[in-house]
């Protein structure tokens, strides 16, 4: 069966166009602080990036932001990123 | 209609298309939680797959696939990307792979070109440097894998030392950096790119893969071609590889310097408390070995042979045994291996267990590979949840 593939695949040495379409991303923050996090957070990644994380403190959370502005160029601005690390602790306390 | 929130229209919508969250969940068993995942088969080209991340996608596959096959199908094999700028569609007359830098020829590859070289074709285990970190305790943030972060493929290819040679590699080159097609969606931020020293990209075995298992790569595995480092982490397996080039330096980038290091100590092992120690890139793979025919909490039947199985990795090494134990680690009972596909290949092993004990029952699999490394049986630890090793444990009853 693969060297058959393979013999097909030296008679026609290319690989064939393709074009698949990802699921939607329905799943966003809900709750109090919903807004700041959907504003900062699920622009680069989904909420489940959050969400399944082991339960974090806000300090640990303060260093994830940190981590996403400096290193990931995330667009944070001041205020949110203070508001944020107890937000995200809130968040996957609910 | 005009009157619902965005919310559950997207809902309802998603509901009637076959959404990414389904609603069959799995139980990762992971301390502390959360550990409940959808499971769902939106993906391309994808079957039912864990969901850990809709985007950018980490799919996880779930454990009774490895069960039942030795070879990772490719609609089950695991997924992740960094990134979430990801092409959705491949031109391939339109593709180009890029070798530049420091070499004689800078070549811009069609895919005729590059498949008509030379062919290779082995076995080889690609798994994430963090898979199991979701059992890592105390816990570390990351992707919360179980052991689905891998998967086993016979992949097809072309030698990275014959591309090189096409270019002609200057003298004075030191290492060689890939990248792919898929992009930050930020300004600024490091590009995902991975180096290998020089000997090790022209060592004949790193190949340019176009076909995984017989078939040409799902997307979602890095279509059209990705790179394949037998025995090493998934870290530098780029996918959608598009861009080669040859330094004449050390790779001083992100992803090489800052991330996907490891302690530089004894089972890259360190102390919760610990802060100054060295570190390096996780690189080779260590062996370990996963029982696939009981589940956590699985019950047997008491005065029935039990039937145990799985598949065990060399790392970098082939397998040379798998000992199992029904007793928490007390004694060892050497495994039945199944057919060697090669050193970098998962490999089965089996074992029945005449008259087990009644009552709840510790099973633990320990690989030792060809170069007699074999699985502690306490868990080493470090702050990024790397290379997990630890002789897996299976709780069961027998009743």
């Amino acid at each position: 069966m693969k060297s058959l593939l393979l013999a097909l695949l030296l008679a026609a040495p290319t690989l064939p166009p393709v074009s698949v379409t990802l699921p939607d991303d329905d799943a966003i923050f809900a709750g109090p602080d919903a807004d700041l996090l959907n504003a900062n957070c699920t622009a680069c990644h989904s909420s489940e990036m959050v969400l399944t994380q082991p339960l974090m403190t806000e300090q640990a959370w303060a260093a994830s932001v940190a981590k996403m502005r400096t290193i990931y160029k995330a667009p944070i601005e001041d205020a949110d990123a203070a508001a944020l690390p107890a937000a995200l602790a809130r968040a996957q306390r609910r | 209609m005009h009157a619902l929130p965005r919310r559950t229209v997207l809902l309802g919508a998603a509901a009637l298309a076959g959404t990414a969250r389904a609603q069959r969940t799995i139980d990762l068993g992971l301390p502390g939680g959360p550990s409940e995942r959808p499971l769902g088969s939106a993906f391309p080209q994808k079957g039912e797959m864990i969901i850990q991340r809709v985007r950018p996608p980490l799919l996880e596959t779930p454990m009774e696939v490895f069960d039942r096959h030795l070879f990772t199908p490719n609609d089950r094999f695991f997924v992740r990307w960094h990134w979430g700028d990801l092409p959705t569609a491949i031109e391939p007359a339109a593709f180009r792979l890029k070798v530049h830098g420091a070499v004689a020829r800078p070549l811009s590859l069609t895919l005729d070109r590059l498949l008509a070289l030379p062919r290779i074709d082995y076995a080889a285990v690609n798994q994430c440097a963090g898979n199991s970190r979701g059992l890592f305790e105390p816990r570390v943030p990351g992707a919360q894998w179980r052991h689905g972060a891998m998967g086993n493929a016979r992949w097809t290819g072309v030698r990275l030392r014959d591309v090189l040679d096409l270019a002609g590699v200057r003298p004075g080159a030191l290492a060689v950096r890939f990248a792919g097609l898929d992009q930050p969606l930020v300004d600024g931020a490091p590009d995902y790119r991975k180096s290998l020293a020089l000997d090790h990209a022209r060592d004949g075995e790193v190949m340019l893969a176009f076909l995984q298992n017989g078939e040409p790569l799902p997307l979602l595995n890095g279509y059209p071609l990705r790179l394949v480092v037998p025995g090493w982490f998934s870290t530098y397996w780029v996918k959608m590889l598009s861009d080669i080039e040859v330094l004449d330096r050390q790779d001083d980038d992100y992803w090489m310097t800052k991330a996907y290091r490891i302690p530089d100590t004894p089972g890259a092992n360190v102390a919760p408390e610990a802060k100054a120690y060295p570190t390096k890139p996780v690189t080779r793979m260590v062996p370990r070995a996963w029982i696939t025919s009981h589940a956590d909490g699985a019950r047997a039947p008491a005065g029935r042979p039990l039937a145990l199985r799985g598949i065990a990795l060399g790392g970098d090494r082939g397998v040379a045994r798998v000992e199992l134990s029904t007793d928490g680690g007390r004694s060892w009972t050497a495994a039945v291996l199944g057919p060697d596909e090669g050193r970098y290949s998962f490999r089965r092993f089996e074992h029945v267990v005449l008259a087990p004990a009644a009552g709840p029952i510790v099973l633990l699999a320990r690989c030792t590979n060809q170069a007699g490394e074999s699985q502690p049986l306490e868990p080493n630890w470090n702050p990024s949840g790397y290379l997990r090793r630890v002789a897996e444990s299976v709780r069961i009853t027998i009743a």
